[in-house]
Formats: C-alpha cells, sequence, structure tokens
C-alpha cells in the first residue's frame, strides 16, 4: 500500500469537507438505524428460542368449531400411553382483564409444576409454595400496574360469578427474561379454577414432554386420532409464531428504513452521478500531473472507504450504546407493544458477525460504488476540455 | 524532442464544430525553448495539451521524444506524463484547500517512492523557489506569485525532459514576471525542453528563445 496515497486520500477529504461530513453524517445515522433494528430484533429472537429451551414439546389443547375449551384431565392417562411421550402435564393459565386500565395480564396457575417454562417460575415455586395458596407473585409490570391502582397489599378479582376474591400480593419475581414474565400473575391452581369458572377436573391444556425431538411430528399427527376435538402445537409452531410476530415487527421498521435508504441513495447518487466542477477538476488535475486512472480510482476508493467505514462505526457504537445500554427507547415500546403489558426489556447482546456483515453490505459498499464509478467517468474524460 | 504532422483538433460542440487546429507540422528539437505567441483562442494552449497528452488530436501524428503518444493507453500516456513532462498551467490548477507540501507530494504519489527520496525531492524545490516558510498553508492563502512558484514546483518536482507552460505570466505583475524569465533561463541552461504559449511580448525577443512560433487562427508559422 502506497503510504502517501493513503496520506493524500485524507488530505483530499477536506476539499470536499462539507459535502463528506454531511454523507458521514447520513450514512451514520442509516447505520444506527438499522442496526438498533438488527439487534433488538436478534436479542428478542435469542430471548425466544432461549426460553423455548425449557417448553413442552407438544402442547394439548382442547378446540371444538375453532374455540377452545378446558380440558379433561382424564385425558392425560390416553396421551401418556403414546410411545414416546415420558410425562403428560395439565396446566392452568388464562388471561385476566382488568378493567381499569384495560390490560389483560396472564395468570399462571404454579402447584402442581414439577416442570419450568422460565427458570424464574421453578425459584418463584420453591420461595412461595405454600403462601400462593392464599396469595399471589406478580411480575415487575404486573406491581407497577397495581401500585398506581393503590394495590399494594392485595389485588381484588372479579370472579365469573360477580363476587370478588381477594388475594395477598405475596412475592414480586423479577426476570431478566422480562418478555414472558412482566404480565404474569402467579396463583394456586384452587383459585385460578376459580377465577376462570373451571371445573375441578379441567385444566387450560396438556403439556407433553417427549425426550426425542425426532419423534414430536409423529405424536403430535396421533393425538387427534385419539380425540379429534384435540389439537397438538409443537414448540416449533410456537417458536415460529413468536418469531412471525418479531418477523412483523422489524418488517415494519425494515419498510421504514428501506424508504429512509432509499432516500438516502437518492440523495448520495444525485450528489455523486454528477460531480460538482470542482471535483471534476480534481481529478482532471491529477491526470495531467500524471496520476493514471487505476490510481485516481484508488485515491477515490480511500477516500470514501474512510467515510464509509467512519460512518460505519459511529453508526455501529451509538446503536449498541442505544439498544444495550440505553435499552432502545421508543424503538422497544413498538417491539413490545403487542403484549399486555409494556415490559421494560433488558436487551442482551447475542449479535453475530454476519449481522455486523448484513449491516455493513447494507451501508458501505453503495457508497463506495456511488463515489468510485463517477470518479472513474470523470477521470476517462478528456482533461484539457474539463481544464478548460 | 517535439514534432507535430499535418495535425488537426477539432471540437464538438452543441454549436458545431470549432477547428481549434489544422494541419499543424512544426518541430521542438531537445534543449531547444521554443515560444508559441499568438491571441487568446489561436490554438496555442490545444497544442500544449495535445503535447502533453492531455487531449487527442482529430488526424495527424504526434512524436514526443520519438513516442506517438496519440496510440499510447492512457495509462501509458500517465506515465509518459508522469515522468516526462511538467505542466505550468495559466490558472496555475493548485489544489486550493491542500497545503503546498501536498501539492508539492501530488506529483510524486504515483511513482510509490520512499519517505526519504520524497522528502527530499519536496525539501529541495522549496528550497529552490523560496517557499520553505509556505510549507504548510493551504495553497489559496499564497499571493498570486507564491502560487506560481508553487505551480512551477510542482511542474518540476519529478525533474521532466520537457516543461510546458500556458500563458504564465498572465496573472503576474512586471517584478514577478521577471522573476519567472530568470527560471525560464534556468530551465534552459538544465536543457530541458522548453514550450511555452504566449502572448506576452516580454518572450519574443529574449535572447535565449530557440525559436518563436506564431500561432493564428489554428495554424503555425
Amino acid at each position: 500500500m502506497n503510504r502517501y496515497l493513503f496520506d493524500f486520500a485524507i488530505s483530499s477529504l477536506f476539499i470536499a469537507k462539507k459535502k463528506n461530513l454531511f454523507i458521514f453524517f447520513m450514512l451514520s445515522t442509516l447505520v444506527f438505524l438499522v442496526a438498533s433494528v438488527v439487534f433488538i430484533d436478534t436479542s428478542l429472537r435469542y430471548e425466544v428460542v432461549n426460553a423455548a429451551k425449557s417448553m413442552p414439546e407438544i402442547i394439548v389443547q382442547k378446540r371444538i368449531g375453532q374455540r377452545l375449551r378446558d380440558i379433561d384431565i382424564d385425558t392425560v392417562y390416553k396421551l401418556i400411553e403414546i410411545k414416546g411421550v415420558q410425562r403428560a402435564l395439565p396446566r392452568i393459565w388464562g388471561l385476566y382483564r382488568f378493567q381499569k386500565g384495560s390490560v389483560d395480564f396472564a395468570v399462571i396457575a404454579l402447584d402442581g409444576i414439577d416442570y419450568d417454562y422460565t427458570q424464574e417460575l421453578q425459584k418463584v415455586s420453591k420461595l412461595y409454595g405454600k403462601r400462593l395458596a392464599k396469595g399471589i407473585v406478580v411480575g415487575s409490570g404486573v406491581k407497577q400496574f397495581l401500585e398506581k391502582n393503590y394495590y399494594t397489599k392485595y389485588c381484588n378479582f372479579l370472579l365469573p360469578d360477580g363476587k370478588v376474591k381477594k388475594l395477598d400480593i405475596v412475592g414480586e419475581f423479577d426476570s431478566k427474561s422480562a418478555l414472558f414474565s412482566n404480565d404474569v400473575i402467579l396463583m394456586s391452581a384452587q383459585n385460578a379454577r376459580e377465577l376462570f369458572g373451571m371445573k375441578r377436573n379441567y385444566a387450560s391444556d396438556i403439556a407433553l414432554f417427549i425426550p426425542n425431538p425426532d419423534e414430536v411430528r409423529s405424536i403430535a399427527l396421533k393425538i387427534p386420532q385419539i380425540d379429534p376435538t384435540l389439537r397438538a402445537v409443537t414448540k416449533t409452531e410456537l417458536i415460529s409464531r413468536y418469531e412471525s410476530m418479531f418477523d412483523y415487527k422489524s418488517g415494519f421498521f425494515f419498510v421504514l428504513f428501506l424508504v429512509a435508504a432509499f432516500t438516502f441513495f437518492m440523495i448520495v447518487s444525485d450528489r455523486l452521478a454528477s460531480l460538482s466542477s470542482a471535483e471534476k477538476k480534481e481529478v482532471a488535475i491529477l491526470k495531467a500531473i500524471g496520476w493514471s486512472i487505476q490510481d485516481i480510482v484508488k485515491e477515490k476508493f480511500i477516500e470514501s472507504f474512510i467515510v464509509a467505514s467512519g460512518a460505519f462505526f459511529l453508526g455501529i457504537v451509538l446503536s449498541l450504546v442505544y439498544v444495550f445500554v440505553l435499552g432502545a427507547p421508543l424503538m422497544s415500546e413498538i417491539f413490545s407493544g403487542s403484549f399486555p403489558l409494556r415490559p421494560q426489556l433488558e436487551f442482551s447482546y447475542h449479535v453475530e458477525l454476519r449481522e455486523y456483515l448484513f449491516i455493513f453490505l447494507m451501508s458501505v459498499p453503495f457508497y463506495l460504488f456511488a463515489v468510485i464509478v463517477p470518479a472513474w467517468r470523470a477521470a476517462v474524460k478528456d482533461v484539457d476540455e474539463v481544464l478548460r | 524532442m517535439i514534432e507535430f504532422f499535418d495535425v488537426t483538433k477539432t471540437f464538438f460542440t452543441p454549436k458545431g464544430e470549432i477547428n481549434a487546429l489544422s494541419e499543424v507540422s512544426f518541430s521542438v528539437a531537445k534543449g531547444e525553448l521554443a515560444v508559441l505567441k499568438g491571441r487568446s483562442g489561436s490554438g496555442k494552449s490545444t497544442i500544449l495539451s495535445l503535447i502533453a497528452s492531455l487531449s487527442k488530436p482529430t488526424k495527424g501524428k504526434i512524436l514526443v521524444d520519438n513516442e506517438e503518444i496519440v496510440k499510447m493507453s492512457d495509462d501509458f500516456a500517465s506515465a509518459f506524463r508522469l515522468r516526462n513532462i511538467g505542466f505550468i498551467f495559466q490558472r496555475y490548477n493548485l489544489f486550493e484547500h491542500l497545503s503546498v507540501y501536498e501539492n508539492l507530494l501530488a506529483p510524486l504519489v504515483p511513482l510509490g517512492l520512499d519517505r526519504n527520496e520524497v522528502q527530499r525531492r519536496i525539501e529541495k524545490v522549496l528550497e529552490e523557489f523560496h517557499i520553505e516558510s509556505k510549507k504548510d498553508l493551504p495553497a489559496k492563502s499564497l499571493s498570486g506569485g507564491e502560487q506560481q512558484r508553487v505551480a512551477i514546483a510542482r511542474a518540476l518536482i519529478n525533474d521532466p525532459k520537457i516543461i510546458l507552460a500556458d500563458e504564465p505570466t498572465a496573472n503576474l505583475d512586471a517584478t514577478l514576471a521577471n522573476e519567472f524569465i530568470t527560471i525560464l533561463q534556468r530551465l534552459k541552461n538544465d536543457k530541458k525542453t522548453v514550450v511555452v504559449a504566449t502572448h506576452d511580448p516580454l518572450f519574443f525577443d529574449l535572447d535565449f528563445v530557440d525559436r518563436v512560433y506564431e500561432v493564428n487562427g489554428g495554424a503555425v508559422c
């Protein structure tokens, strides 16, 4: 590498200082926006996949006319007989709406849970097991909501028969997996049944644990054969449902950013497609003093690479701070908008090299191309014509 | 040695064709100082551009040091220009926002010289043209005379065999013009081939000028 070519390229950046600064900030902003979406998306997907590790392989639901019904607990005995099923556990859960704030909370019955779909639930079960008979343990988002509505020690629940049931708030569980636990209320199975008006021998669904993942599909196909009203939802389907939700969110963002990117590219193309007369003159002088087309293209490559890679690194650093230090204010609310409560998401860093590569390819090469092509076009022109 | 054989240069513009040169033939021997005199628009600058291969003739043959530069590829022409030709432009054509040092560095960049050689060449011309103290200043902050000295220093930094000067005194006062004449004499003494395009009478009676060609309406006589 010719050191002086590099030095000259750096000096040349100052020839069109304003234009280069403008492009530097435009490109940094674009990289910042795209990187922030990618980082949030990556972090959420990781959380989904991580949480899914402890999910049951199949959830069996009862559906009649596409409506969910409570499932008879005796179904467990039929399901456990299917070859490959290790355990079958009835679960009681549902959504409870607080009219005051028009928010839904996920109510989960905790006793009888000898599995967990988050480690936090297992910890809570150990900590509050006995006290749950008369109370509830709430996620941090629920706690904040209740405090706003002056429920600090207990909470009144409206039962289907119109009566009110008072349950003490016996604890709060805090989780980094806020995405899943923020809007959760844990209570005993008896209280949960009362709250949902569920008969004693019934559950919301049945979780099946299957040690061999290769058998999941064939087991899922056998379930409707036991009872045509039973429907099997596999872990893969659940994950893809979450992922499609994030795809939708990030897709929405990407459409916005594609518009922003398109605008940026149009501005840059417009500014570069025809070099200014000063820039054309610069290229012509270089040729007149003996630079070859190749030398000029190399110099322009270095010049534009400095601008583009500098903007790329600035954009990346800003988005790392924005997402992983500041918690992505505004953007995180849009991503978590469909949850009953908007949890205070804590994004954990799980970005891989390919994500950086994707962002790099989205921004830097286009700019390099947009600089080099017009410079090359100017360099092959008749120097005499330009200098006149 | 510079030789023109029936060279025609036509510019094609939206308003029509302009014949800048019509079947021009002339020569300048090695080590000679030739003056192309004529009014503005007579075709003098076009001749210099053709010698430096900054432009291609429409017809005819041009030999520079026995090389037919018209037939050279663009890259060869650039390499030829880099090593053999120093061009002093009428409006200096410096990089105004760059320092004097960076302007002088520009012709050295493609050569890929080592650090010591680069420094040696730059220091030599800075001293020769008395611009050491201006080394770090941007070219645009210099006076007209200083800018011209930088332009001459840049043209000579690669020690070219041929020096082309386009209206070198057009923007200078009498003192600075005389200073340029001194530089020209020194180049002549150094056995450089020099072609000056000018309409300044100052050049026509100089005793060290070997040839004066009159350029008029695209013809040389």
